[in-house]
């Protein structure tokens, strides 16, 4: 088989967003890739004034724009409420349409005009969207949003339970690299700005998509089992992985999920993915949980026929809002 | 298939590897002229081709096939081909460059024109619009990290090259590994041959690049 040098490169260029977009819209790898760094490029050039603004660089290969796009026209646009922007692949601008430059609207609209749409989150978060699929997430800027070396957390699919625990500790514990507690002190978590799952979601699809050693790519898609199921799969070339992210407890939009059933639920979903699709030979639940921590222990219990024979059993993550001398005293306590 | 029949269907590819060139304004020397023809045979798969010959095999200089230079030698010597010049190399022997006659030209012409080597002559295209992108100075480097060549020069001089194989690290199996990477997980659309030649090229320029990056 291949060396370890050809399996790096193999990777690098399997997982390049270009390379899934090219095969999606059959134009040239190429100018996609140029596409892409050029809409990167924009960002990281306006940073400062992109702060705090969510918008949307959706490529139209059939028309071409007259000006550059400019900052003051994502500016003037977003303040309308016209967050998707739709360019030509020199970043030409057409047109604006009115819109929110959410993730699950963009994998809708894109599934739907097999298209490629780059989301931005202000000047540090990206994602490439196509045909429905996340093929990339990207964070830009420096400071504590940046990823840690790669190598001390490369590991194979089949460490997964290892994977897990690295992903826990590097960016969910004391919310390390994501922000997900609206009320600490009450366990609420945040839906902004695109649902509590998300959050987690995108943090676990970064961690995969950079550290799992023997993928060939990493996607995020919905199943067409319904558009809140989205699932992460890691496509190796010993077959491949579905991912599922659930999360227990209460966030500030006021939903709650509760066990029973949500973990049955999560279980159900990929004993469906992997009854239906035939390339997936492993299935993974992960449920983070801003239950209580009673709860969590005495609530935690799933059904396991709702457990597919090659369904790992599923993580529940249990997420630690107090500081260590907190959770001391707490024991002390019981 | 006899050692003629290996000769002229190398004619075939002199010709159109010299005219793919030469839309590029490139005019291919010995060495050159062994990477570009190793290069169509590779991806001569993409075309629902065969390679021409189960010739190549490694040698001081990468992949060579004899009856290349067979055929370039006839195809001088009946005036299809012309030397535009020639050198004497730090090693001794003589470097030419090959370019087409305007007989050639018009050779060429009529092949590429036959239904039954048209694929042939776009895949020679192909190979010349892909190395010029990543730049004519670079196609011996481009060879050098095709994955066959690659696993194969590690056995030394003479060794055969087979990079249709289905199997091992092979560029049909990397080939594979793109197509079955990219193809949607719903309907099964297939990645058109373009996106894997784009694909394929831009593996070649970067693991040249991983590889030199360490050695320099």
């Amino acid at each position: 088989m291949f060396n370890p040098d050809q399996k790096a490169v193999l990777q690098e260029i399997i997982s390049d967003p270009a390379a899934v977009a090219a095969t999606v819209l059959s134009s040239s790898v190429e100018e996609i890739r140029a596409f892409i760094a050029r809409g990167d490029g924009f960002v990281r050039k306006y940073g400062r004034q992109l702060i705090d603004k969510t918008f949307i660089l959706a490529l139209d290969e059939t028309t071409e724009g007259e000006a550059s796009l400019t900052s003051k026209i994502v500016l003037k646009q977003c303040r309308s409420g016209d967050s998707i922007l739709i360019v030509d692949r020199n970043l030409k601008y057409i047109r604006a349409v009115n819109g929110a430059a959410g993730i699950m609207e963009s994998q809708q609209r894109t599934q739907a005009a097999k298209s490629l749409e780059l989301v931005y989150w202000g000047p540090n978060l990206g994602w490439c969207i196509v045909a429905g699929e996340i093929v990339s997430e990207r964070r830009f800027g420096t400071g504590s949003r940046e990823p840690p070396l790669p190598s001390p957390w490369r590991r194979p699919m089949s460490e997964f339970d290892r994977l897990i625990s690295d992903h826990v500790e590097e960016e969910i514990t004391n919310e390390r690299r994501i922000r997900y507690w609206a009320n600490k002190r009450r366990r609420v978590l945040l839906s902004k700005p695109d649902g509590t799952e998300r959050l987690f979601h995108a943090s676990l699809f970064w961690w995969l998509d950079h550290f799992v050693e023997d993928s060939l790519r990493v996607v995020a898609g919905t199943r067409g089992f319904g558009q809140d199921t989205t699932d992460i799969t890691v496509i190796t070339m010993s077959g491949d992985y579905v991912v599922e992210v659930k999360w227990l407890g209460e966030n500030d939009a006021r939903t709650k999920y509760t066990q029973p059933p949500r973990i049955d639920e999560g279980l159900q979903q990929v004993k469906t993915y992997l009854e239906n699709d035939p390339r997936l030979v492993v299935g993974f639940l992960v449920v983070y949980d801003a239950r209580p921590a009673d709860q969590n222990l005495s609530r935690s219990i799933w059904e396991p026929s709702a457990r597919h024979e090659r369904c790992e059993k599923p993580w529940i993550i249990f997420l630690e809002s107090d500081t260590p001398s907190q959770a001391a005293r707490r024991a002390a306590k019981r | 298939m006899d050692d003629a029949s290996d000769v002229a269907l190398r004619m075939r590819d002199v010709i159109f590897a010299l005219r793919a060139a030469e839309e590029y304004n490139e005019t291919l020397n010995r060495i050159r002229l062994q990477k570009f023809v190793y290069l169509l045979d590779v991806v001569a798969i993409l075309y629902d081709l065969f390679p021409t010959a189960d010739g190549h095999v490694t040698y001081k200089n990468g992949p060579y096939d004899s009856t290349i230079q067979n055929a370039v030698d006839a195809l001088a010597f009946r005036g299809f081909v012309q030397v535009v010049s020639s050198h004497s190399t730090p090693h001794g022997s003589v470097s030419s460059e090959y370019a087409l006659s305007a007989a050639g030209r018009a050779w060429c012409d009529r092949l590429a024109a036959e239904s039954r080597l048209q694929a042939r002559w776009i895949a020679a295209k192909d190979v010349a619009d892909r190395v010029n992108y990543f730049g004519w100075p670079r196609l011996v480097q481009l060879v050098y990290s095709e994955p066959t060549f690659v696993v194969a020069r590690n056995g030394g001089v003479g060794q055969r090259l087979r990079p249709a194989a289905p199997g091992g690290a092979s560029a049909s199996n990397l080939l594979r590994c793109f197509r079955y990477a990219l193809g949607q997980r719903r309907d099964a659309a297939q990645v058109s041959r373009q996106v894997l030649l784009d694909l394929f090229f831009r593996y070649l320029d970067q693991y040249a690049r991983r590889i030199g990056e360490r050695v320099t």
